[in-house]
C-alpha cells in the first residue's frame, strides 16, 4: 500500500540529472574555448574550484541553519511535481528528514555536476587541443603561484599536477600580444585542472555526502512508525491449541457412592438430588476401599480447577467426576468455562467419566 | 539468583486465579499466555519491565497443585519455626521433591532466591479454608508478601477474602487486571514499595518513569494521527488514458481503489497504535467509512504526464536555463537577454502549442491524453471523521490492559464534545489546520492542535 510513498527515487533522479546537465553545458561552453582552443584558466578555477567550494559552504550553512538554500530545495518548490512526488516529499517531511534529504540530493546533483565536467574535460582533451592560458591585468605569475600552490596542496604527492612558476609564465596570455606559446606548456595544465575538479568538486562533496546519508538512515530507522512497523512484522500471533474434551454423562449409573472431595458442607450436599440416591457418602480423607462393584462419584467444586492432589487420588481408581456449583445455597448451572476445564481434565484421565446434571445438550454426545 | 537491588516479585496462588493476567497487565505484555484452562503456566517465567529509571522483574509461576502434601513434607522436615525458611530451601533443592512436586518447586524457587510474594485469589468466588495450606507454605518462606484480590467475575466475596487474607498478609489490595489503568498500576507499584524498604526508591523511580512513558505514548499517538490525516487527505488515484470517454469509464474502478487505500491506511494507523501500546495480539475490525461520492475528475495531460500549468512552468524554466547558458557562453555580453528571451519563448510555446503536443504521436504513442483522477477528498468534514474514529480507538487502546484480549471494533464516533471543550483559539487552530489539509497545503500546527483533544 505504501510503496508509492516509500520510494523517493522518483524525485531523486531529476534533481541529480539537473546537476549533470548543468555541469555538461557549463563545462562544454567553457572548455570549448575560443577559435584557437584557448581556455581561460581563471574561469576554470571559478567553475571547478570556487563554485563547488562556495556551494559546499552553502550546503553546510543549509545543514546547520536548517535553511532550504540548496538546489533540490529550490527545485522542489517549483510547481512541477506530480501528486505522487509531492506525497514522497510529504512522507519525508513526516519522517523529519525532508530538508536533510533534499540537501543530500543537492550533493548528488553537485557530484553529477563534477562527473559531467570531468567527462567533458577528458573528452575534449582526447578529441581536441585544449590550450589553457591565463590572463590578468593586476596579477603577476609570482603572485599567482602561492594561490595555486595552496589549491594544489591536497595532491602534493602528484608532481605533474603541481603548478610551477615556469608554467605560469609560459601560459600567461594577453589578447593584444600575439606571442608564440610553447604548445606543450599550455597543455600541461590538465593534471592540475583534473585534480582540482576531482578534489574540490568530487572528494569534498563525497566527504559531506556520506555523513548526510548516515544521518538520514539513522533518523529513518529511529522514526516512530518505522519502529512500530518493525515491531508488527517481528510479531507472530499465537494460535489456539487443539483441545480434547470428555463427553458428559446425562445420568449416573447405579448403584453408586458419593465422595465429597472438596469438603462441601452437609447443607450443600443435601441440596444435590444425587446424594439422596447414593448408597453411601464418603468425606475427604475416608479410605475408598470395599466399594466395588459400586461406582464412585467424586463431587468437586466446579469453580476450583482440578489440582494435582485430585489427579494423584484418581490415578489408581475409576468412576465419575461430578462438578457442582451453587448460588444462594442452591445448585446452579455450571459456568461453561468451568465445565470445559473439567471436561479437559477428565479427558486425560483413564477410567474416569464426567457427569453434569445442569450441562446443556451441546457437547454431550461425543469427545471433541 | 535474583539481583537483590532489582525489585522482583513472584506472582503465586491457586491455579486459574488470574496470575498470568496480573503479570500481563503489569508487564504490558500481551504475549503472555492467558487461558481459562488451568496449568497453562508450567514453569516460572521471568518478565523484565525496563524503564528509563530502572527495571523490576515479575515472575509468573504455576499454581499450587499439591499444597497439602507439600505442607506435610515441610512439617516433617522442620524442627521449629526458626528453620522454616531453611526447610523451604531444602524442599526446592531436594531431588525427590523436584520430581513429586514440580509446580510447587517452580513457584517457591524464585521466592527462595529473594523475590517478594504477590499472592493472587479470585474475589468473585467464596473463600475456602483449603487456601490456608497455600498461605501457610508462603508464610514459611519468611519473605515480604502481599495479597491481590482479583475480582474475575464480580466483587461478591471480596470482603470475605479481605478478612481471611489479613490473617496472613499485612497488605491486601483489590486489583482487577482487566480494568487497571496506568494510574492504578503505578499505585500498585507504590504499594509494592512498602513491601521491602530496600526497593522503595527504585520502585518510586520506576513509577515516575512509567508515567513519563505514558505521556510519550500520548504524544506518539498524535504523531500517528497527524500522519494518517496528511496521508488520507492528500491521497488521490490517477490513471492516464487516451480519450475522455476512457477516463469516464474508469470511475468505478478508481473509486474502489481509492476507498480500499483509505481503509488500509486507516487500518495501518490503528495497527501502529496497538503496537505503540504493545497490544500486538489484539484483533480489530473497522466499520465502513462514508466518503463523498463527487471525487472523480477528468483532466488533460501533455508531454511526460504534465498538466498544462506544469508544462508552462517546465517550458519557461527550460527556456530560461538554455538562454542563461548562452549568456554565459558569450560572457554576459548579451545582458542576460538570453535567459529572459528563452523564458518567454518557452512559456509562449507551451501555452500556444500544448494542444499540438497532445495530438503529436511518437512511434504511434501520443504525447497527450486524459487523466482519470479520483480524490483527494475536498469535503471539509472529512478530517473530523478520521479524527473521531482515531480518538475513539485511542481512548479504547490507551485504557486496554494487556490481560484483556477482546477484539476491537472501530466505529465512527462523535467527538464534538472534545472539540467544544477546547478554548476558542485552540478550536480555531484545529479548524485552520484541517482546512489546510483539505486545501492540500502543509499544516504545521496540526500536531499541536490535535494533542489538545486528549487533554
Amino acid at each position: 500500500m505504501q510503496s508509492d510513498v516509500k520510494q523517493p527515487s522518483a524525485i531523486a533522479w531529476p534533481i541529480t540529472l539537473s546537476g549533470f546537465i548543468i555541469g555538461l553545458f557549463l563545462s562544454f561552453s567553457l572548455l570549448s574555448g575560443d577559435e584557437q582552443g584557448r581556455v581561460n584558466l581563471m574561469f576554470l578555477l571559478l567553475v571547478f574550484v570556487l563554485i563547488p567550494l562556495l556551494s559546499l559552504l552553502l550546503s553546510l550553512f543549509s545543514l546547520i541553519m536548517h535553511a532550504p538554500t540548496n538546489l533540490a530545495a529550490i527545485l522542489s518548490r517549483l510547481p512541477l511535481m506530480s501528486n505522487q512526488r509531492q506525497r514522497h516529499l510529504m512522507h519525508l517531511r513526516q519522517l523529519g528528514v525532508d530538508q536533510t534529504w533534499l540537501l543530500l540530493q543537492s550533493q548528488y546533483a553537485a557530484m553529477a555536476y563534477a562527473l559531467a565536467s570531468l567527462t567533458v574535460l577528458f573528452l575534449l582533451l582526447l578529441i581536441s587541443d585544449v590550450n589553457f592560458v591565463w590572463r590578468s591585468t593586476l596579477l603577476k605569475p609570482q603572485q599567482m603561484q602561492p594561490l595555486l600552490e595552496l589549491i594544489a596542496l591536497p595532491w602534493w604527492f602528484w608532481d605533474s599536477a603541481q603548478p610551477s612558476l615556469s608554467l605560469l609564465i609560459d601560459s600567461q596570455d594577453s589578447r593584444l600580444d600575439n606571442q608564440a606559446f610553447a604548445q606543450q606548456a599550455l597543455g600541461n595544465w590538465w593534471p592540475f585542472i583534473s585534480a582540482s575538479l576531482v578534489f574540490y568538486a568530487l572528494v569534498c562533496r563525497l566527504l559531506f555526502l556520506l555523513p548526510l546519508r548516515l544521518m538520514i538512515s539513522k533518523r529513518m530507522a529511529s522514526d516512530l512508525e518505522s519502529q512500530l512497523t518493525q515491531k508488527i512484522q517481528e510479531h507472530h500471533k499465537s494460535h489456539a491449541q487443539h483441545e480434547v474434551r470428555a463427553r458428559i454423562l446425562e445420568s449416573l449409573p447405579e448403584p453408586y457412592v458419593i465422595y465429597n472431595w472438596d469438603a462441601l458442607s452437609d447443607a450443600l450436599m443435601q441440596t444435590l438430588p444425587e446424594v439422596q440416591d447414593a448408597q453411601a457418602l464418603y468425606q475427604r480423607g475416608d479410605p475408598l476401599t470395599d466399594v466395588s462393584p459400586l461406582h464412585v462419584v467424586i463431587v468437586v467444586k466446579a469453580w476450583e480447577p482440578p489440582l494435582g492432589e485430585l489427579e494423584d487420588t484418581l490415578e489408581h481408581l475409576q468412576g465419575i467426576i461430578y462438578p457442582v456449583d451453587f448460588d444462594a445455597q442452591q445448585p446452579q448451572t455450571l459456568d461453561p468455562t468451568d465445565l470445559d476445564e473439567w471436561r479437559r481434565f477428565t479427558a486425560k484421565l483413564s477410567g474416569w467419566q464426567l457427569y453434569s446434571r445442569s450441562a446443556t445438550s451441546e457437547g454431550t454426545t461425543a469427545n471433541e | 539468583m535474583n539481583n537483590p537491588a532489582t525489585p522482583t516479585f513472584a506472582v503465586v496462588g491457586h491455579p486459574n486465579k488470574g496470575k498470568s493476567s496480573i503479570v500481563a497487565t503489569l508487564a504490558h505484555n500481551d504475549s503472555i499466555q492467558i487461558s481459562p484452562r488451568s496449568r497453562t503456566t508450567l514453569t516460572a517465567e521471568r518478565y523484565e519491565i525496563k524503564t528509563a529509571n530502572g527495571q523490576f522483574h515479575l515472575i509468573d509461576t504455576p499454581g499450587f497443585q499439591r499444597p497439602s502434601k507439600v505442607l506435610q513434607w515441610l512439617t516433617e522436615h522442620s524442627q521449629s519455626a526458626s528453620d522454616r525458611a531453611q526447610t523451604i530451601k531444602a524442599f526446592v533443592l531436594d531431588a525427590d521433591c523436584r520430581r513429586d512436586f514440580p509446580d510447587e518447586v517452580e513457584l517457591l524457587l524464585p521466592i527462595v532466591n529473594g523475590a517478594a510474594i504477590l499472592y493472587v485469589v479470585d474475589g468473585s468466588r467464596p473463600y475456602s479454608s483449603q487456601y490456608e495450606t497455600e498461605m501457610e507454605i508462603l508464610r514459611w518462606t519468611g519473605e515480604p508478601s502481599m495479597a491481590l484480590i482479583n475480582p474475575i467475575k464480580n466483587t461478591e466475596y471480596v470482603t470475605e477474602w479481605e478478612q481471611a487474607l489479613h490473617q496472613y498478609f499485612k497488605s491486601v489490595t483489590v486489583f482487577n487486571p482487566m480494568l487497571a489503568d496506568y494510574q492504578k498500576q503505578t499505585e500498585l507499584l507504590s504499594v509494592f514499595a512498602h513491601l521491602k524498604l530496600a526497593w522503595k526508591d527504585a520502585l518510586l523511580a520506576i513509577s515516575s518513569a512509567l508515567m513519563a512513558t505514558e505521556q510519550q505514548r500520548r504524544y506518539d499517538s498524535i504523531t500517528i494521527l497527524t500522519r494518517l490525516l496528511e496521508d488520507v487527505c492528500s491521497y488521490r488515484v490517477e490513471q492516464k488514458v487516451l480519450t475522455e470517454s476512457q477516463a469516464q469509464y474508469l470511475e468505478p474502478t478508481l473509486q474502489q481503489k481509492f476507498y480500499q487505500w483509505i481503509l488500509q491506511r486507516e487500518a495501518r494507523a490503528y495497527q501502529e497504535l496497538l503496537a505503540l501500546y504493545t497490544h500486538l495480539n489484539t484483533e480489530f475490525s473497522i466499520a465502513d467509512l462514508d466518503l463523498p461520492s463527487d471525487l472523480f475528475d477528468c483532466d488533460q495531460w501533455f508531454a511526460w504526464g504534465l498538466s498544462k500549468k506544469q508544462l508552462l512552468v517546465a517550458a519557461t524554466v527550460a527556456g530560461a536555463v538554455g538562454g542563461a547558458a548562452l549568456d554565459f557562453a558569450v560572457a554576459g555580453h548579451s545582458f542576460m537577454l538570453g535567459a529572459l528571451g528563452g523564458g518567454i519563448i518557452g512559456a509562449s510555446s507551451a501555452y500556444f502549442g500544448s494542444e499540438k503536443i497532445a495530438s503529436t504521436r511518437v512511434k504511434g504513442l501520443p504525447l497527450g491524453g486524459f487523466s482519470a483522477i479520483y480524490g483527494p477528498v475536498s469535503n471539509k468534514n472529512f478530517p473530523y471523521v478520521i479524527i473521531g474514529r482515531f480518538l475513539y480507538c485511542f481512548r479504547y487502546i490507551s485504557r486496554l490492559t494487556h490481560a484483556d484480549r477482546r477484539a476491537l471494533t472501530i466505529a465512527a464516533t462523535d467527538f464534538q464534545q472534545a472539540v467544544e471543550q477546547l478554548e476558542k483559539s485552540q478550536q480555531k487552530e484545529l479548524h485552520i489546520a484541517c482546512a489546510q489539509l483539505i486545501k492540500q497545503k502543509p499544516a504545521p500546527n496540526l500536531h499541536d492542535a490535535l494533542i489538545r483533544l486528549l487533554d
